[in-house]
């Protein structure tokens, strides 16, 4: 390698997230949609996906993936656990692109129940306040604060 | 003077690339390997924080190429990046690839880009693309160039700390004021002060003009840097010296601002917020101008080698990948959202075989590739007939034309239309049946017929009777029950279906077992399988039954598999326990009725809930019964006596049974039980009933 190029230190891989919000009128929720895929461009497979550093560790702690299934560990039977734990693959509403997406069947009751503190506390709720419940559960399962 | 080290490009490559060239290749290129124009980009070197370590990692200097690029009206690149124009070339096959002359199409991108420093809008980052795809496999190979000239002696950094904080040079007002004044795509700009504080920018080929006034050691040449390492430049760097010294070689050293805030930080945040840097760039004095100097650039592999990279997009590409993943999906969701403890392997590897490709084996064959089983092998001696396809749902009109395709093999293809990953295969066969003389000249071929079977049992996990007629079942009986299987019975009335499961053979219980020995299909029958087909009338011979009831006993059948698969115990599971129900129990003079209800989780129960041992369906009433029956140990399908002499004796044994009446009779001990019970009657004392002498005697 000639002097004047710097040599690249093996180090962590590259994974590219393009993270959508889609609205599923079947549902009547927002979803949470995402593509993951390395610097090749092929899209991970659903081992590597429950691997990465999308999700916060707590979702899927537990959870071994098989060739053939899921096993979530406990987490079905802690009140606690991800509202989340759904992860479906299929293809974008719009683009028609083959996606991840957290399936929206449980949203509404999720976000119903903070939004039921907040009311008693007060707050008045409105669209926006929906979604940014809604968005709160989403940030419990994945990781979404910029450096 | 410390020498510069430029961080070479990598590339990142998303999907919709490769989709996007497989559409060119289909649509338009076909075999064409003429060079395609492609437009990538570049941003700011980003670094982000190591969630666990707390260190700043730096991404790299990444190249993004994606399938807009392509697309000339579609190319909508955001703000604050950096367009790289290129050329993709596509090769046909994996040897024309490989054995592209790599250096001559080098040397031509990198001739194009010094052409163009003789113009006023320089090709920087101009790239070179060789791609392979194969879309059989849905893999791409591929490989970029980023050319870019090196001078004989490296350039270097005048300053003694390499480089630094830009802040540190500027300070942030006039840092955010030149953010303020950055063209959209900032690959490379002059940069000036003016008198009033603000500043301006301007494109590298206006250097004479634009700087006419400005001392040398003021004016600046930015770019929008790529590298997220603090000491190094990345590479578009490279081109950039290349050409201003090519522009103006009497110009030797450049004050360069590497600029990497895109995003700008906000107001109040400290110096360090801010990631561009900055350098005193100094040419070697022996550099001489005019004179092309030698270029390098193709990119490392993952590996560091010099070599192809591919991309695998099978999964979202191939559509038999894609039918594969999406049913196994389904099955998944059960299993997340309703059944954590569903083994769903266990029933996917189960190996079926369906003796009967009729109305039952069709229906049958179908829910289990619902349930995602991958092997199903069918068996049946007819052909598609005129009445098939409304009842069958494997066979269609075309199937009965020319006499009719083999029912077997036309229901095995049609099974991998439906899902061609399923490994289903038919075989055109008569099995013998006692009461059906095999004519001395029709041996041999039994024979091989008995030898295809056993080999078919043994290959397969479960045997499903699924036939139209009582004898036929007793060949598969006996086999099966002599390799430890299980099977599966099915039997349609014209309304009135019965669904069981054979229980285990005697000798595969330990002796300790106590319990019900469930029993077989001919368990409760005290006379041999004999001839039931010839002499029957038409409505008998096709078996009329109503429509809906093939597909409700077909479905039971399988759900009834399924329980048992998930039980621990599998084929020894237990008959859920009979329970009295004077009720239920009028309505059927079966031996040992039982009526459901029995609770989850008792003897008999697997996670999916009950696992009778028979279940009779009574489509007029819409009402299912279900039946333990016992083990009879003068059974002619099953009885030790049977299936031993079964095991010593082998086809001769078995031709017996085809050809003599009453060979099984004598041999299970049926012919002395019938002696017994006429013995029985002759010997029961039938006393006077006292007074009622004209009352019938029965």
């Amino acid at each position: 390698m000639p002097s004047y190029i710097l040599q690249q230190e093996s180090k962590n891989e590259i994974l590219t997230v393009v993270q959508y919000i889609v609205y599923s009128p079947t549902f009547r929720v927002p979803a949470f949609y995402f593509l993951i895929y390395d610097q090749a461009g092929t899209p991970l497979g659903l081992e590597e996906v429950v691997s990465t550093s999308l999700f916060k560790p707590s979702t899927l702690s537990r959870t071994t993936v098989h060739e053939t299934h899921i096993d979530l560990g406990n987490s079905h039977l802690d009140p606690t656990a991800s509202v989340f734990p759904l992860l479906s693959q299929g293809d974008h509403p719009v683009l028609q692109t083959r996606c991840w997406y957290f399936h929206p069947c449980e949203t509404e009751r999720a976000v119903k129940e903070l939004l039921k503190e907040r009311q008693d506390g007060g707050d008045t709720m409105g669209l926006e306040q929906w979604l940014e419940i809604w968005l709160v559960v989403l940030s419990s399962v994945v990781n979404m604060e910029e450096e | 003077m410390a020498a510069l080290q430029f961080s070479p490009f990598t590339s990142q490559v998303s999907p919709q690339l490769w989709h996007q060239l497989s559409k060119l290749k289909i649509d338009v290129l076909k075999l064409s390997q003429d060079s395609i124009d492609l437009k990538a980009t570049y941003g700011a070197g980003r670094t982000i924080v190591d969630r666990e370590s707390g260190k700043d990692i730096g991404m790299g200097c990444m190249l993004s190429a994606s399938g807009d690029g392509f697309l000339k009206d579609r190319f909508a690149p955001a703000a604050n990046v950096a367009i790289a124009s290129g050329a993709v070339i596509n090769y046909n096959t994996i040897e024309e690839f490989k054995d592209s002359n790599k250096k001559a199409l080098f040397s031509q991108t990198a001739d194009q880009i010094w052409a163009s420093f003789d113009t006023d809008e320089p090709q920087i980052s101009r790239f070179l693309l060789i791609t392979f795809a194969d879309l059989k496999k849905y893999k791409f190979f591929y490989w970029f160039a980023f050319p870019a000239f090196v001078p004989a002696d490296a350039w270097t950094v005048k300053e003694s700390g390499g480089l630094a904080s830009a802040e540190s040079v500027f300070g942030t007002e006039k840092l955010e004021k030149i953010a303020d004044v950055l063209p959209a795509h900032p690959s490379a700009f002059l940069l000036k002060e003016c008198e009033n504080g603000t500043f301006e920018t301007a494109p590298l080929s206006k250097y004479a003009a634009f700087f006419k006034e400005v001392p040398e050691d003021v004016r600046t040449i930015g770019f929008l840097d790529p590298s997220s390492d603090p000491q190094s430049p990345g590479w578009p760097l490279l081109n950039i010296l290349a050409y201003l010294f090519h522009l103006t070689p009497t110009h030797k050293s450049h004050r360069v601002l590497a600029w990497r805030d895109s995003v700008v930080p906000a107001a109040g945040s400290p110096a360090s917020a801010w990631k561009s840097r900055f350098a005193t760039v100094v040419a070697s004095p022996n550099s001489v101008p005019g004179v092309r100097p030698s270029a390098v650039g193709w990119e490392r592999n993952a590996q560091g080698k010099l070599a192809p990279r591919m991309a695998d997009l099978g999964s979202s590409m191939d559509p038999l990948q894609l039918a594969e993943q999406a049913c196994a999906l389904n099955l998944k969701l059960m299993r997340w959202r309703i059944l954590p403890e569903l083994q769903l392997e266990t029933v996917a590897d189960t190996k079926c075989l369906l003796l009967g490709a009729g109305t039952l084996g069709c229906y049958v064959a179908r829910t289990l590739m619902a349930w995602g089983v991958k092997k199903i092998s069918l068996l049946d001696s007819s052909r598609v007939s005129f009445s098939n396809p409304v009842r069958q749902p494997l066979f269609e009109f075309e199937d009965c034309l020319d006499g009719g395709k083999p029912k077997a093999e036309c229901a095995a293809a049609r099974l991998k239309k439906i899902y061609p990953g399923v490994d289903a295969n038919g075989y055109s066969m008569s099995i013998p049946m006692p009461g059906h003389p095999i004519p001395k000249e029709a041996v041999a071929q039994a024979k091989k017929d008995v030898e295809l079977l056993e080999k078919l049992i043994d290959e397969h996990d479960v045997v499903f009777l699924l036939m139209d007629s009582r004898e036929s079942r007793w060949l598969p009986s006996i086999i099966a029950a002599s390799k430890n299987k299980i099977v599966m019975n099915a039997a349609l009335g014209f309304d009135t279906f019965v669904v069981m499961r054979h229980g285990p053979r005697a000798t595969s219980f330990p002796a300790s077992h106590t319990g019900i020995r469930l029993g077989c299909y001919y368990c409760n029958d005290i006379v041999a399988p004999k001839d039931s087909l010839t002499d029957r009338t038409l409505d008998q011979m096709c078996t009329v039954t109503r429509p809906g009831l093939a597909s409700i006993a077909s479905s039971t059948c399988v759900e009834l598999l399924v329980s048992m698969l998930q039980h621990p115990q599998g084929l020894h599971a237990p008959a859920p326990p009979v329970t009295t129900n004077a009720a239920a129990a009028s309505t059927t003079a079966d031996v040992g009725a039982n009526e459901d209800g029995s609770g989850g989780g008792g003897e008999g129960t697997s996670i999916l809930g009950l696992v009778p041992h028979q279940i009779r369906g009574y489509l007029g009433q819409f009402r299912n019964l279900l039946v333990t029956g016992q083990q009879f140990e003068r059974c002619t399908g099953c009885s030790e006596k049977v299936i031993q002499a079964y095991e010593k004796e082998g086809f001769p044994m078995l031709l017996q049974a085809f050809n003599e009446e009453s060979y099984l009779e004598r041999l299970t001990g049926l012919d002395k039980l019938y002696e017994e019970s006429e013995a029985a009657l002759a010997n029961a004392d039938w006393g006077e009933q006292g007074g009622n002498s004209d009352e019938d005697d029965f």
